[in-house]
């Protein structure tokens, strides 16, 4: 386990490479390794850490909704059908299923917790990332409730979820916890859509709000060297599909649905 | 030491970033009704001059158009856009407008 201090200064040289091309020249090289081949994994102690999260703040957030895990292709290619997902502790394994739409369930099991096991697929690092799935039922198609999307973050960065996502929001990451974090009317939780969008519009009774196009495409608006910044991002293969929340407006209700218009859907 | 590389990084990263095009000496409704559905970039851009720019892996383009607010000029949230997606072939697919918010 790399230390604090390690841990920081690699993202802080991550963070001063990346910003865009033409700085390239004038700053040191930074030698990555060690991660080309190991497995995609995750925390088990972390992601219950998660799981009791939401259980906790799921009655002010989301008391209709339920908890899944997502996996996301983050490198182009990636094989997202076949995929295996399991439990790996110092003695055992333990296969979990995996919905046709990527999500999971974590089982609460005290061997696995107490051996500080891993969740761990086929996939190599960096391959792909990791969401949680806060949903209420019953909303209609292209609707997410803003309360479960504020959730998500908050279990999100509690279970450690969120590894590589812009340079500042790695750091600010590092340091704040997920109310601090997730409570910021700017925070930059990447969320993903289900299909490339054209349109994020908040709605609370008669009040719309259609986002500024720099929360969506990962800020691609305001990065011309996005193209550069993106293997350190893990939206790089789903910047069509990325977008930032408001999450600490409060003047948006936990009850406000948050519509998506998408690229493929007909013109109004 | 860490509260100098964060005051450090927001101005590495913003002395990277692009000029925003200048809007469009026109009403947001009066670029919007000069945009034809399937009309090509080169016929967009010469209507509207150049817009800020999004390409995308699977060949969809995105352009926006931004008109600031004169009280908020850097809050993008107070700003008008027009934003106007383009299909694989270059041509309007559909445009929409969005206005500033205070």
């Amino acid at each position: 386990m790399p230390s604090h201090a390690f841990r920081l200064a690699a993202l802080l040289a991550t963070a001063l490479w990346t910003p865009c091309a033409a700085a390239e020249d004038a700053l040191p090289a930074v030698t990555v390794s060690g991660t080309a081949t190991a497995a995609v994994e995750k925390s088990y102690r972390r992601m219950l850490r998660g799981m009791d999260l939401f259980e906790r703040e799921r009655g002010a957030l989301a008391p209709q909704a339920t908890l899944r895990f997502k996996l996301l292709p983050r490198k182009p290619g990636t094989d997202m059908d076949h995929l295996t997902l399991e439990i790996d502790g110092k003695n055992f394994e333990t296969m979990l299923p995996i919905a046709p739409d990527h999500t999971f369930t974590l089982p609460r099991d005290a061997r696995a917790e107490a051996e500080d096991a891993v969740v761990t697929t086929t996939r190599r690092k960096l391959s792909m990332t990791w969401r949680t799935e806060i949903r209420t039922p019953g909303l209609p198609t292209g609707v997410r409730r803003l309360g479960d999307l504020r959730l998500e973050c908050r279990v999100g960065i509690e279970a450690g979820l969120v590894s590589n996502s812009d340079p500042l929001g790695r750091i600010a990451d590092l340091f704040s916890s997920p109310g601090s974090y997730c409570g910021q009317a700017d925070a930059r939780y990447l969320f993903f859509a289900e299909r490339p969008l054209f349109a994020v519009t908040l709605v609370n009774g008669s009040r719309r709000e259609t986002l500024p196009i720099d929360k969506l495409y990962a800020m691609a608006s305001d990065d011309p060297g996005l193209k550069h910044d993106l293997p350190y991002c893990d939206c790089e293969v789903l910047v069509d599909r990325s977008y930032f929340l408001p999450l600490g407006d409060k003047s948006w209700p936990n009850d406000t649905q948050v519509e998506f218009e998408y690229m493929d859907d007909p013109p109004p | 030491m860490k509260r100098l590389w964060l005051l450090l990084l927001p101005a590495v990263l913003a002395a990277c970033a692009s000029a925003v095009p200048d809007a469009p000496r026109m009403t947001p409704q009066a670029a919007q009704a000069l945009v034809a559905a399937g009309a090509a970039k080169a016929d967009v851009e010469a209507a509207l001059g150049p817009a800020l720019r999004i390409d995308f892996d699977d060949g969809h383009t995105v352009w926006a158009y931004r008109w600031p607010d004169a009280r908020e000029p850097h809050d993008t949230r107070a700003a008008s856009e027009l934003v106007i997606l383009f299909d694989r072939a270059g041509r309007v697919q559909k445009l929409r407008l969005r206005p500033g918010y205070r």
